[in-house]
């Protein structure tokens, strides 16, 4: 069972993340609600919540609340959603709104009802109507997508109605992808259509999002699978390379989801061969490295995903002393993660202790609570159970947060 | 009379303060968190950066007066923060030491500025044709650019860098801050603008600045998201609101005062355009600037001052609610590019400068589009309308030969925009202009020494017929302009209300 909440959440961090949602990937369809956890990951989540707590709400309540989410999030990822809601109530700012129109969504996608998540839909809101423009904006994109999810698009539509901002808006498109029969296929094909011909940028973003959505929902229908792929890489043309890439993996994923390494190693290899175009800067680049390695990985390609993983500390070790010092740690994680689903538990663990060491070269303690919050929710989320001297030197970590923030 | 008096107590007990405070020399980066406290006097050196990682809280009530003409400055790092906790009754001001805190000069360059760098997308392709680093015209999240006036140190390039992948980025927050007399830069012949704010993200949150007498611009803003409430910009010697590489915020509520801050060329002591908004560069190039500005009070300097709003790069602007008064030039100027001659309007396929006028606000170009991150659309500061615009505004006092004409051929003074084109009264309480002044033998200043920015009547013709529809961003404030008939929220804080320039 923990294994199973291991490698679910593992898949959470190649696929949910990459496709910015958040929620686990729930094949039965089944609702979850709490789920079994090994003890170091309940203590790292705790350790995790303590330290974002620890930052001092003034000047850093934005910071604060940030990280706090961060570590919601990744008890959804770990279907705690009872501690998620837990630690919602915590949540000093527009984020807590987030959360709980997340929570909202990930129960849902995992097959509750309205009646089980109305209490969430209603705290989101609370808090969206305290909150400014933009931030309210996005809560209640969230919760329409909720709506939609449920079914209840009227409700969805007259909720995104009332958002400001148009760019927020559209986002349906994708829920109705993860929903559509293949008696409405050509329907949802002809409005995503319509939705690339507007040419508004946003738009076209959210209908190349949907694509993906319906490339996973349609994935053994070759043929179809086959002219979602076309659509994509025709509306992207024009696009950079980091949203084909992002788009590749995507659909790399969504064929491991369905045993298809073959086709899973066609889209990884280019994903490598275009992020191999682009001169990125290391901080953007050893992370993508990372996640190419995993997917070679999980695509049957180990030797390729080991000599990538070399290539990135290699990159890192020889560019580190120009990586600002906050960044470094969060450069890191990636690379112990990828290691993580690789097996390569030794060096995962490895890695995890430099980017600890890494996230208290920075003497103030706001970019170390941030670091030790991303270390602690990446180890629980992946399933690496940090060993004594790391315990210790974490706990050291968080004892050690104070003056000077 | 009541409030001036009370002001004059304030600026005493600030003064009294002064006196018995203890001066602080800052001479070194700020790597450790610290709190400038309102018992000192900070004195800043030379260039100084708030490293990545560190915060900086200025209390409320805290003077940085830095020595004049050594060009001590302030720079806020990518990935460090600002907070600025000034209040009404307690600023924070940043000044020089010739600064007497009670007295107006012909005075600027004598210390640097703020600067704040941040994570938020920013469009730098090109620069003067040539390509910036390895960036795209994409908005793919990987530009960066080195901010204007700062000098990379060899090891150390990435303080000097703005620009990034996340528009949510959160730099701070800054309110009731004074900047004057700035400008100077630390060994480069180099301009600095009052306040520089490159990539910064919509989580940044700004209110009550003030720019009082600047070399350069006022504002420049490059990129990034960030919103600005309560804004006032006054004597600078280039464009008092300058925005380039794909700004796409919003701003309410601001006071716009073009003059004079040296006897030089205009764009270095003279000022220039009240606003200048560049789209992107090049122009081709996403992000490029979507913005809206709602509730200004714009003077200018009849007879020479530059334009009200220059246009380039395919800048997209909306102006809504407010006052456009003494304008040198023309309401709308049509510049078209930002001189390299390689691009703007129209340009690769672009929206023409007529089409920008016409078209919805919710077309984008899909020249060089992209989707740069899953959920964060790039596009949020116009929620109705044209692309550009000028609407519920009042233009007065406007006498140059051509101050309407390109308006008119963009459709401003169409009724549909319900602007109100040269009423009889000022829609202002009150404005005195002190005597001319012939500078750098081409330039004739009549600077504005006492402004009551009050809406001069609460009726008909100064109410505008809409207001923003608020999202606690945005006040829906019903009038033209960036004051009601009641209050100036100037008085009390601000080197105009210190030195006796309204009240």
């Amino acid at each position: 069972m923990i294994e199973h909440g291991i490698k679910k959440a593992i898949l959470f961090i190649c696929i949910g993340l990459c496709a910015g949602l958040v929620g686990c990937r729930d094949q039965e369809g089944k609702q979850q609600t709490t789920g079994a956890l090994e003890t170091f990951q309940a203590d790292l989540l705790t350790l995790a919540f303590d330290a974002a707590t620890a930052i001092p709400l003034d000047p850093h309540i934005k910071d604060r609340a940030r990280m706090q989410e961060q570590v919601v999030t990744a008890c959804l990822a770990l279907d705690q959603d009872d501690l998620a809601y837990t630690y919602l109530s915590r949540i000093p700012n527009w984020r807590a709104g987030m959360g709980y129109a997340n929570l909202a969504f990930k129960k849902v996608k995992s097959g509750a009802t309205l009646g089980q998540v109305e209490v969430y839909l209603t705290q989101a809101m609370d808090v969206a109507e305290q909150a400014e423009g933009w931030r309210q904006d996005r809560i209640k994109a969230r919760l329409a997508q909720v709506q939609a999810l449920l079914g209840r698009d009227q409700a969805a539509s007259a909720l995104e109605q009332t958002i400001e901002a148009v760019a927020e808006t559209g986002t349906l498109d994708r829920i109705v992808a993860m929903h559509c029969t293949p008696e409405d296929f050509q329907r949802q094909m002809e409005a995503l259509q319509a939705s690339v011909d507007t040419g508004h940028f946003d738009r076209v973003k959210n209908a190349l999002n949907a694509y993906a959505e319906l490339f996973d929902r349609f994935y053994g229908d070759v043929a179809r699978r086959g002219l979602i792929e076309e659509k994509i890489k025709t509306a992207w043309s024009k696009h950079p390379f980091t949203t084909r890439v992002d788009l590749l993996c995507q659909m790399a994923g969504s064929a491991l989801a369905h045993q298809d390494q073959a086709r899973a190693l066609d889209w990884v290899n280019e994903a490598k061969t275009m992020t191999e175009q682009v001169d990125w800067a290391p901080r953007f680049l050893v992370p993508q490295m990372a996640r190419l390695a995993q997917l070679h990985f999980q695509a049957g390609d180990p030797v390729q995903a080991t000599q990538e993983i070399q290539a990135a500390l290699a990159l890192f070790d020889a560019r580190q002393a120009g990586i600002v010092n906050i960044d470094r740690a969060g450069i890191l994680r990636p690379l112990a993660e990828a290691c993580q689903v690789m097996g390569k538990r030794a060096q995962a663990l490895t890695i995890y202790k430099r980017g600890a060491e890494a996230g208290v070269e920075n003497p103030n303690s706001r970019p170390r609570a941030e670091d030790l919050v991303g270390t602690c929710c990446s180890m629980a989320v992946s399933g690496a159970e940090p060993d004594v001297d790391l315990w210790q030197r974490l706990r050291e970590i968080h004892d050690g947060l104070g003056a000077p923030w | 009379m009541r409030k001036k008096m009370m002001m004059l107590a304030l600026v005493g007990v600030l003064l009294a303060g002064v006196a018995m405070a203890e001066e602080v020399l800052v001479t070194d980066n700020i790597a450790v968190s610290s709190t400038w406290t309102a018992d000192n006097v900070y004195n800043l050196q030379t260039q100084i950066y708030v490293l990545p990682g560190a915060s900086l809280t200025i209390e409320a009530g805290t003077l940085v007066q830095s020595t004049a003409g050594v060009g001590g400055s302030l720079a806020v790092c990518r990935g460090a923060k600002i907070y600025v906790n000034g209040t009404a009754d307690a600023p924070v001001i940043m000044t020089s030491t010739n600064d007497d805190l009670v007295t107006w000069r012909e005075a600027a360059n004598e210390w640097g500025n703020l600067t704040v760098m941040g994570n938020g997308l920013i469009s730098a392709s090109h620069y003067k044709g040539e390509q910036v680093l390895e960036n795209t015209k994409l908005p793919d999240g990987l530009n960066v650019k080195q901010m204007e006036g700062l000098t990379a140190v060899v090891g150390e390039e990435d303080n000097v860098m703005y620009g990034g992948n996340d528009d949510d980025d959160d730099s701070g927050s800054i309110s009731y801050l004074s900047l004057r007399y700035g400008g100077k830069v630390v060994g480069l012949a180099n301009e600095l603008n009052g306040l520089s704010l490159g990539g910064i993200g919509r989580e940044t949150t700004i209110d009550h600045i003030e720019i009082m007498n600047n070399v350069d611009d006022g504002i420049e803003i490059w990129g990034g998201t960030v919103n600005l409430s309560y804004v006032s910009i006054w004597n600078v010697g280039d464009d008092s609101f300058d925005v380039d590489e794909g700004w796409r915020g919003k701003a309410q509520f601001g006071l716009i005062v073009q003059g004079y801050s040296l006897e030089a060329k205009q764009g270095s002591g003279v000022g220039d355009n009240c606003f200048e908004t560049d789209g992107a560069e090049d122009s081709d190039a996403q992000p490029v600037t979507t913005a809206s500005i709602y509730n200004f009070t714009v003077v200018g300097q009849p007879k020479s001052g530059d334009h009200g709003t220059a246009w380039r790069d395919n800048a997209r602007v909306q102006y809504h609610n407010c006052i456009w008064m003494d304008l040198g030039e023309q309401l709308v100027k049509f510049d078209g590019d930002d001189g390299d001659g390689a691009s703007g309007y129209g340009y690769n396929g672009t929206l023409s400068w007529e089409d920008t006028w016409t078209t919805d606000y919710t077309v984008e170009s899909t020249v060089n589009a992209g989707d740069w991150w899953p959920n964060n659309p790039l596009y949020q500061a116009q929620t109705s309308g044209k692309l550009a615009s000028i609407t519920d505004s009042l233009f007065f006092n406007n006498m140059h030969s051509k101050a309407y004409t390109e308006a008119e051929a963009r459709g401003v003074l169409d009724p549909s925009n319900n602007n109100v084109v040269e009423p009889e009264v000022s829609p202002i309480r009150e404005l005195v202009r002190g005597d001319e002044v012939f500078l750098y033998g081409s330039y004739t200043m009549a600077p504005v020494t006492y402004i009551n920015p009050r809406a001069f009547s609460w009726d008909s013709i100064f109410a505008a017929d809409t207001a923003p529809e608020e999202d606690t961003f945005l006040v829906p404030a019903q009038f033209r302009g960036g004051f009601g008939p009641y209050d100036n929220w100037l008085a009390g804080w601000s080197a105009a209300s210190s030195y006796g320039m309204t009240d």
